[in-house]
This record gives C-alpha cells, structure tokens and sequence, in this order.
C-alpha cells in the first residue's frame, strides 16, 4: 500500500482555500475596530492562523486516507475521509497509461500518473496520480513486459525537420496564415488599388478612415492569426521534440516533449483504430501523419494530438505501418462514389461561396463607408470558399471504402481534412446507411457511416455510395 | 439467476430529510412572499410536493429498484412511472468505483458503478452481503 507523493497535500489544501473567507470577514471586521494599532491585528491572527493550519490539516488528512494499492491484478485507489471511495482497475483493462514529468515536480521527483480505460462515457482519465518516482517504477512494473528493451519489436525516431513540417501545419491557424499569406502578397495590392481609385471620390474623412482605420485593422488581424500560429507551432515544437516510438510485443510505448516529457504506454490490443490525417497540400505531396484512436492518448488532459507517426510519406507508410502497428497498408479503393454523385459533396462550399456575393452587396448598403472596400473582403472571403470547394471535389475523388481481410479503410473529408481509418472488423460498432427522399427515389446513392469503439460516439462516413455497394459493404463488415 | 432488492432502511431518513426541506420552503414562502396568492401557490406547491415524494414516489421508487445477477450480466430495473431496464455484461467491465458512507452496514448506502464499454451504470443502496455477491461476480480482480 503507497501514498501519492507529499506534494499532493498542497493541491488538497487548495481545493479547501475557500475557508479563508472567514479569517477575512473577521479581519476586515478588526480593521474597523482599530486600523492602526498592529497588535490588534497580531491578535486577531490567531484565528487566521488557525484557519490556515485547518486548510492543511485537512489537506494532509485526505492526502493521508488517499491510499494506492497495486495488487496482483489490479490497482486499487482508497480515497475519502467519510465517504469512502475505492476505485478499482485490473491491469489488463488499461488502454493507456500516461507519465508527465512537469519540470517544477522534477525537483520533488515527482511524476503525474494518468491512467485509461475503454470504459467511461467522457475523454477524462480514469485515474490521475501524483506519484513519486519509486511508487511509479512499482506501477510500472506491475504492467507486463512495459520496459523491458530486449522484447522491443520496432523503434523510430523522426528527424528535427519532420517534426518541424509536423508542428509547423498542424499548428492552429495554419491556414489562416497561408490565407494571410494571400493577403499581403495578392490582397494588399488590390487594397491599395482600392484605396487610390477612391480617394477621387471619398471625402476627406473617408479617405482618412480607409487610409487610417483598414490598415490597422488589418494589421491587428494578421497579428492576432500569425501570433496564434506562432504560439500554437512552438508549443507544438516543445511538445513533439524528441519524440520517440517503440513497439515491444504487446505495448506501444511513446515519449515526447523535452520541457513536459510524456511517456505513454498504449496497450496495442486496446487500440480503437488508426488513422491517417491530411489537408489538401499534404495530399497533393502525398505526405501524412498517422494518429491512433486510444482511450487515454487522446484526452484534453494530455493536450496532444494521438500522433502515431507524426509524418509518413506516401513511399514510406507501407514499410513503417507494417513494422510499427502490424498493419499491411492498402492503398486501393475498392468501394468508391460515383462521379454523379457530385452533389453530396459540393452542395455546402457552392452554397458559402454564393452566399458571400449577396452579403458583400448588402453590407455596403448598411455601412456606406465600406462600398469600395466591400468588394476587396468579397474577394478575399472568395478565396476559402474557394479553396474548400476544391477541398470537396478532391473529397470526391478520394472517397471510398476497403475491405481487405479483417481490416476496414474508410477514406473520406471532413471540414479542410481528408482522414484515413484502419480499424479491425471486430472493433466496428455500429454500420449506418442513410439516404435522402432524392436518393431513394432518384439517385439511388446514399451516405453509409462507421462506428468504431470509442469513449464517445465518432461517425466516420463516406457519402455518394450506392446502395448495392453499402449492401454489401454491410454484409463484409458484419459477417 | 439471483435477484437482489434494494435495501430500504435507509428510506425513513430519506423521507424525513425530504420532510424537513418540503416544510422549510414553505415556511419560507410564508415569510418571504408578500403577495397573498402567489405565497399560497408557492406553500402548496411546496407541500403537495413534499407529500408526493414522502408517501408515495420514495417508496415506490425504492421497491421497484431490483437487481437481477446471473453468472455473466447483472440488470437494474428502475423507475416509478417507466421501467427502464438496462444490462451489463460483467466482461465489458473496464473498472468499478466502490462507494461506502459512514454506518453502511447498517443503513444500505453502499453504491457500486460500474464502468462498461461505452457506458457506466450505478447500483445503488446495496446491503452489505449484496455488495460482496455482486463484486464477486464481476470477476476476482474486484473482491
């Protein structure tokens, strides 16, 4: 039987922080009494004292009846002062098992322990720890064949620079910046052609406005989307540095980040699916990142993308996903939509782009100062919409579903992203197939949806299907 | 197939305690609110609420709440008005939290949820003797 680490009292001494609204009403009330005598304040802070001392004996009495037991099969968590609660987890239903070495608990060798199950209906940990490096290392060893460097089957270790290309686009408002990217090289011609064709009509003031407030306003912009890019890009540098993945025989163990390393242990067996994750350039350069779906990888807690293989190229990923998951890549479509079945896919991003006309007609109409400037941002809003209706036909033509031995892929887009998944036949929920009145009257195509085991509910779905070929997509799967 | 009923001696504190508060929002209706008809609708409101629950919904509701365990599933049936039956089969069981308050043995607050593929489902107010069959039956890692 352990404790978690001492530290762990000041985090159940904060939870109780609350109790110093008594020792502050009593001071405000001794303030009023007498302000500028100190000894009246000295007497009064006995009680404050006290309170304090109460925060952190109640701190220590929960960390105190906080008792962590790994068994022979099983850890067992033993927490509460009246209510007791005792959680209990074998060892064999752990999906993950999550080490994060903060660099202010190194000092107190100290190390947060989160661990996953598959059962659960939220993305949190089943159970979170703060342990010392030794209680850990028991932990860890109760885990068969976790760390032992002679059963590792395979080992990568990517270069800097994909972890740089990684970091650099799946950082947030990467596209934003590629648009920004436009803007100075494209746009800010057209604004300034703008902006001298209407000072000869403007009036003083407009002029001064558009001359004054658009630049700015601009700026502000390009500043806010590049800084959150930046930030976003470093943060991911720091996190994915140093990442490293070994396959032993059962369990995937994976190390990132060099301030916060993270050592994940991933039980292979418990791997929901694979997934291989693109935007439309990484398509085109045929490049990729591969991601796992794991209860425990993928958690807000841990702030990580479930990265696998952060960058694979279209040579490489046969080779690597063979030695590192076990998994023989087909590329093939083998069920794919139909080119009539256009529609499905461009309906939405041919309704954004029509849509944005008549809005850039209205808006000048409201705001009259913006009637030049209206069709600079009508053009500007065009280049998304642009871009996402070449996103959809790419979607298109990308589409589709494989059946190959006990293994599904299920190639489709989502919003800016085309998504591969790799899941096992027996590891499919639920197989939905949709059609619309047009559908089953007209086109006779329909929408057919995967569901694969998961903590929360996540369709992965390929539309423009025949119905013939969800029939026996259907059939395959189940049988 | 072993069906376990829920323990029910702790069903009087709960219609006190249900008692008490019912009372205490109506005497503060009587005090607080001045508008004559619109204290009155609050106090019955209050009452005909507290009555309900004390007399007829927290007995009902705690006969109905049955347990049935067989070697492989446990199923709880629940609910007053509508029967909701929902199973687990004790395979699927990733984890279980074990919920015990003060005096347990005595009073039948011993609570189980178990935690499934997908899912989580609580087994509330078990005896003791209950507890352990029960435990004993999702598999010897949770005894």
């Amino acid at each position: 039987m352990y404790h978690e680490h001492p530290l762990k009292i000041l985090k159940y001494s904060a939870k109780n922080i609350w109790l110093l609204v008594f020792p502050l009403v009593r001071g405000i009330w001794a303030m009023k009494l007498d302000v500028n005598k100190l000894y009246m304040w000295l007497r009064g802070a006995w009680f404050d004292i006290l309170v304090v001392i109460l925060i952190i004996l109640f701190g220590f009495a929960k960390w105190y009846f906080s008792r962590i037991t790994f068994g022979e099969s099983a850890v067992i968590h033993k927490k509460g002062i009246i209510i007791k609660s005792l959680k209990i987890i074998p060892y064999e239903n752990l999906s993950a098992l999550t080490r994060e070495h903060s660099y202010y608990l190194r000092p107190f060798r100290a190390v947060r322990v989160f661990t996953d199950t598959c059962g659960g209906i939220m993305k949190a940990s089943d159970m979170r720890f703060l342990l010392s490096y030794k209680v850990c290392a028991e932990f860890i060893n109760k885990i068969p064949q976790s760390e032992h460097e002679s059963d590792i089957v395979y080992r990568y270790k990517p270069k800097f620079i994909l972890i740089f290309f990684f970091s650099a686009l799946f950082s947030s408002s990467f596209s934003g910046v590629v648009y920004i990217g436009a803007f100075f090289f494209e746009g800010g011609q057209i604004a300034q052609d703008i902006i001298r064709t209407s000072l000869d009509r403007f009036t003083a003031e407009a002029s001064k406005f558009l001359i004054m407030n658009i630049p700015y306003a601009v700026l502000t912009v390009i500043v806010i989307i590049f800084g959150a890019w930046l930030i976003s890009f470093i943060t991911n540098m720091i996190r994915y540095s140093g990442f490293f993945i070994r396959r032993y025989k059962h369990i995937i163990r994976i190390e990132s980040g060099r301030i916060t390393p993270r050592r994940f242990l991933i039980s292979q067996d418990k791997i929901n699916y694979y997934y291989l994750r693109q935007n439309l350039l990484m398509k085109i350069f045929r490049v990729m990142s591969v991601n796992i779906s794991c209860s425990g990888y993928e958690t807000k807690k841990n702030k990580n993308y479930p990265v696998f293989l952060p960058i694979e190229s279209g040579r490489k990923i046969k080779s690597d996903l063979e030695n590192a998951a076990g998994i023989r890549y087909n590329h093939k479509r083998q069920y794919k939509p139909k080119f009539s079945g256009i529609w499905n896919y461009i309906w939405f991003a041919v309704l954004i782009a029509a849509v944005i006309f008549p809005v850039f007609r209205i808006l000048p109409r409201i705001i009259p100062e913006l009637d030049e400037a209206a069709s600079f941002f009508l053009i500007m809003a065009e280049i998304p919409a642009i871009w996402f209706f070449i996103v959809r036909i790419a979607a298109l033509l990308t589409s589709g579903v494989t059946i190959d031995g006990e293994l599904i892929y299920v190639r489709y887009s989502k919003r800016f992203d085309f998504y591969t998944i790799i899941g096992e036949k027996s590891k499919l929920v639920k197989l939905d197939v949709k059609q619309n009145l047009f559908q089953r009257y007209v086109s006779h195509k329909c929408t057919v949806s995967f569901y694969f085991h998961n903590e929360i509910s996540q369709r992965h779905y390929v539309k423009g299907l025949k119905l013939e070929q969800a029939k026996e997509i259907s059939e395959k799967c189940l049988r | 197939m072993k069906v376990i009923k829920a323990d029910r001696t702790i069903l009087p504190l709960i219609q006190l305690i249900t008692a008490i508060i019912a009372a205490m929002l109506t005497m503060a209706s009587y005090k607080f609110i001045s508008i004559r008809i619109v204290m009155l609708i609050f106090c019955g409101i209050f009452l005909l609420t507290g009555a309900f629950l004390v007399l007829f919904y927290l007995p009902l509701w705690f006969r109905r709440l049955q347990y049935s365990i067989t070697n492989e599933t446990v199923t709880k049936r629940s609910g007053v008005f509508f029967t909701t039956e929902r199973t687990v089969r004790f395979s699927s069981v990733q984890f279980a939290d074990i919920v015990s308050f003060p005096f347990s043995k005595f009073t039948g607050l011993n609570f189980i949820i178990l935690s499934a593929y997908g899912g989580k489902i609580a087994l509330l107010f078990l005896k003791e003797q209950d507890k352990k069959t029960l435990l004993k039956n999702i598999g010897r890692d949770y005894c």
